[in-house]
């Protein structure tokens, strides 16, 4: 291995790394700067033909990055040397703010977006955050407690008042899912104290949670262990309705979620519904419950969330969630996606 | 997260005038000791909500009529300055201009056909958020799936809801027949709420925490796919069969963020002060790898990244014996400073470091303290294992 190191063509290699990075640098600096034009002319994006003409000379770039550096390495241009006024190319000095800058922003990610999670997710141990997660928690509660108790007054003598909304969907991304999670347990357990006054069972009409961590949360989460431990976790089965009962709170409720592959922390959410349920059904499997099977989570995948890592906030700009949810709250007006039509 | 349409989207919106609804109040319904019938808990939450109700309170919905009249005399733009004011409706030009402060009224002055409202409730999610960009993206995300969002005009209300005072986007939604059953299209109005709370977690957390947060995650994770995992639900105990590469991405991602912690900070906890220099000198090892690789750093890249791993170990006998056999390794292939392939990329080591860090060895030389060391070779080689050594005793 030593050897191999000791052979390389360091300053040709470093010379070629830095040219194809300040390309990539000009090539993203160019893509932002027509991004932010087309926006500002209200051009569409999708498609449009100078977006076309980046992405082939981003194409062009990655295959020269990498047969240029086998190229190299094999010695091609042995003998070769950088011309002095382009030499600056292969001085190392900026790799050093440039790992300092990296260093930097992965600590921005880490507290600005994990924090967020580490705040909000109970991580079965004492924190300090249980004060800032009560008011998150109170604070969307509070949004969709007012959806559900607002009615409309008597139009007229001898009407009856009527709720305002006889459908509320609940959407959530990545966090937000989780948040929406425990929002609709809190609600239908409020309705169930209150004998059902606010129907929230029967008018949510679906819960749509896209880059949605539940799954993870419930797995790395959850402690297990002694027997006893099993009453804590029938415990913390009472606060969620959700897992509870089918025929009681979810008779009526369709929950998708949207998950990607290339997404680091979505998932099919398996935790949510009895086992087997979401996995592929197998020849001579007995018959499964109707209902479970019509009101379990409809996992769908987003197959335009095609790059890794920035899958997670892609959903936003693809289709796959808004058709969902609008062929959900708004029946008719767009057809679902096909992998949602084949599961309901 | 902005959302990028990939159809023109409406151009025009309205403004629409704001609107208070009553709500149940269920304190009132909530009588949990007896059976009560459904019919009769809603009986006693409108009566609590009516016996709340402010005696002024019709006074709103007067206001409400007159802010609606004054509609009609709603300021002009100047005629010279019209083409800098995009008019909120197009059919409002006048002889002075585009007319300005044009307020939609309720949805049923607009269109007379009953339209059945939807709301769609939407949280963000971890992350730097923005006021209402979330509703943004959700609008945005329902406009761009529709066949004909052009023809659609977006509302902006603000309600009030018992105490609740709420935005939202409202947009009108028709259905479309693919059948000729005779019924009409059922028409939609949709009411777009968002819950936003990312500044209640703003400057909360540390990275001690997140770390703390991801390692417990982590273990615990690893730990419950050893054991069989079970989940209370549906009145009893299920077990989930988990995938065999569950603990090797878990492990893998310990590995890694093990060496981005070690990067990020210094404090851990007993325990994890013992195992973090595996983790931290694994993934530098092998980030120094792929960065000798690729960035051609020259053999002291790797020498370099093990000086850090060497530097991030604790003042144990090992880690002092480490360091010197670490500076005297370096020294042995000192030669190699001198070979013209290295020149200009210099490798470091511990006494490099005191000197200059990475710097080239044309600037080293240029430097007072390393000057005399380069000139000699043994003079070099002895000085700096003796720096070597008495940084290993002194750090």
């Amino acid at each position: 291995m030593v050897c191999f190191f000791e052979k390389m063509p360091h300053a040709k290699l470093q010379g070629f790394s830095t040219l194809i990075i300040m390309m990539a640098a000009v090539l993203v600096a160019a893509t932002m700067m027509a991004r932010a034009w087309l926006q500002s002319s209200e051009q569409r994006l999708h498609g449009h033909g100078v977006f076309m003409f980046l992405s082939v000379l981003t194409f062009i770039l990655n295959v020269a990055a990498f047969f240029g550096s086998v190229l190299i390495l094999r010695g091609c241009f042995h003998g070769w040397i950088f011309p002095a006024w382009v030499y600056f190319l292969a001085n190392p000095a900026w790799v050093w703010p440039f790992l300092i800058l990296f260093s930097a922003k992965v600590r921005e990610i880490l507290v600005q977006y994990v924090g967020d999670v580490a705040i909000y997710v109970r991580p079965n141990k004492l924190d300090r955050f249980d004060e800032v997660r009560s008011e998150i928690k109170e604070a969307a509660r509070s949004a969709v407690s007012a959806l559900f108790t607002s009615y409309e007054l008597k139009a007229e003598a001898g009407a009856a008042d009527k709720f305002q909304y006889d459908k509320i969907a609940l959407v959530g991304h990545s966090l937000g899912s989780v948040i929406a999670y425990d929002t609709l347990n809190r609600l239908m357990l409020d309705d169930w104290l209150c004998k059902g006054a606010l129907q929230v069972a029967d008018r949510t009409a679906t819960i749509v949670t896209f880059g949605s961590p539940l799954n993870k949360t419930a797995f790395l989460f959850t402690i297990q262990g002694k027997d006893s431990l099993r009453i804590r976790e029938r415990l913390a089965c009472t606060v969620q309705p959700l897992i509870m009962s089918y025929r009681k709170f979810r008779w009526n409720l369709q929950w998708i979620n949207v998950y990607s592959r290339n997404d680091i922390v979505s998932g099919r959410l398996k935790f949510y519904d009895l086992p087997g349920y979401q996995d592929q059904p197998r020849r001579g499997d007995p018959p499964a419950d109707p209902i479970i099977t019509r009101v379990k989570v409809k996992n769908i995948k987003d197959r335009d969330a095609a790059v890794p890592l920035v899958a997670h906030v892609a959903y936003w700009k693809n289709k796959t969630v808004w058709s969902a949810l609008l062929s959900q709250i708004a029946p008719g007006t767009v057809d679902p996606p096909s992998d949602l039509a084949a599961l309901l | 997260m902005a959302n990028t349409p990939s159809k023109p989207l409406p151009s025009k919106y309205e403004i629409a005038m704001p609107e208070s609804y009553a709500a149940l109040d269920l304190s009132a319904a909530r009588v949990p000791t007896t059976e009560v019938p459904q019919v009769v808990a809603i009986e006693s939450a409108l009566k609590a909500t009516a016996e709340r109700k402010l005696p002024g309170q019709k006074d709103i919905a007067t206001s409400r009529d007159l802010w609606s009249r004054a509609e009609k005399d709603a300021p002009k733009v100047k005629e010279r300055d019209k083409d800098k004011f995009e008019a909120p409706d197009e059919d409002s030009g006048g002889l002075a201009g585009p007319t300005v402060e044009r307020f939609a009224g309720p949805s049923k002055v607009i269109d007379e056909a009953p339209r059945e409202k939807r709301a769609v409730w939407v949280v963000h999610g971890m992350g730097q958020q923005i006021p209402f960009e979330t509703l943004d993206s959700l609008a945005t995300g329902l406009l761009d799936v529709l066949p004909n969002p052009e023809q659609i005009k977006p509302r902006f209300r603000t309600v009030k809801i018992a105490d609740q005072v709420l935005q939202r986007v409202e947009l009108d939604v028709d259905e479309i027949k693919t059948n000729n059953d005779g019924k009409p299209p059922k028409k939609y109005e949709l009411h777009l709420y968002e819950t936003y709370w990312a500044p209640k977690t703003e400057g909360v957390a540390n990275l001690t925490d997140v770390t703390s947060f991801l390692w417990d995650g982590g273990l615990r994770g690893i730990l419950n796919w050893v054991k069989s995992f079970k989940r209370a639900m549906f009145g009893g105990m299920a077990t989930f069969s988990i995938r065999w590469l569950t603990p090797f991405w878990l492990c893998l991602a310990l590995l890694i963020f093990g060496g981005i912690d070690g990067d990020q900070r210094g404090d851990f906890g007993r325990w994890r002060r013992a195992i973090r220099p595996c983790f931290a000198g694994i993934f530098e090892v092998a980030l120094a790898a792929t960065y000798r690789v690729g960035q051609s750093h020259g053999r002291g890249g790797l020498q370099f990244w093990r000086g850090v791993v060497c530097r991030r170990t604790w003042q144990t006998a090992r880690a002092v014996h480490a360091r010197k056999d670490f500076g005297g390794r370096f020294l042995l292939d000192g030669d190699d400073l001198y070979h013209p392939q290295y020149f200009g990329h210099c490798g470091c080591n511990d006494g490099h470091l005191a000197c200059g860090l990475d710097q080239q060895l044309r600037s080293i030389r240029d430097t007072a303290s390393c000057r005399s060391c380069l000139r000699d070779k043994r003079t070099f080689s002895g000085r700096d294992r003796k720096r070597t050594e008495l940084r290993g005793v002194l750090l």
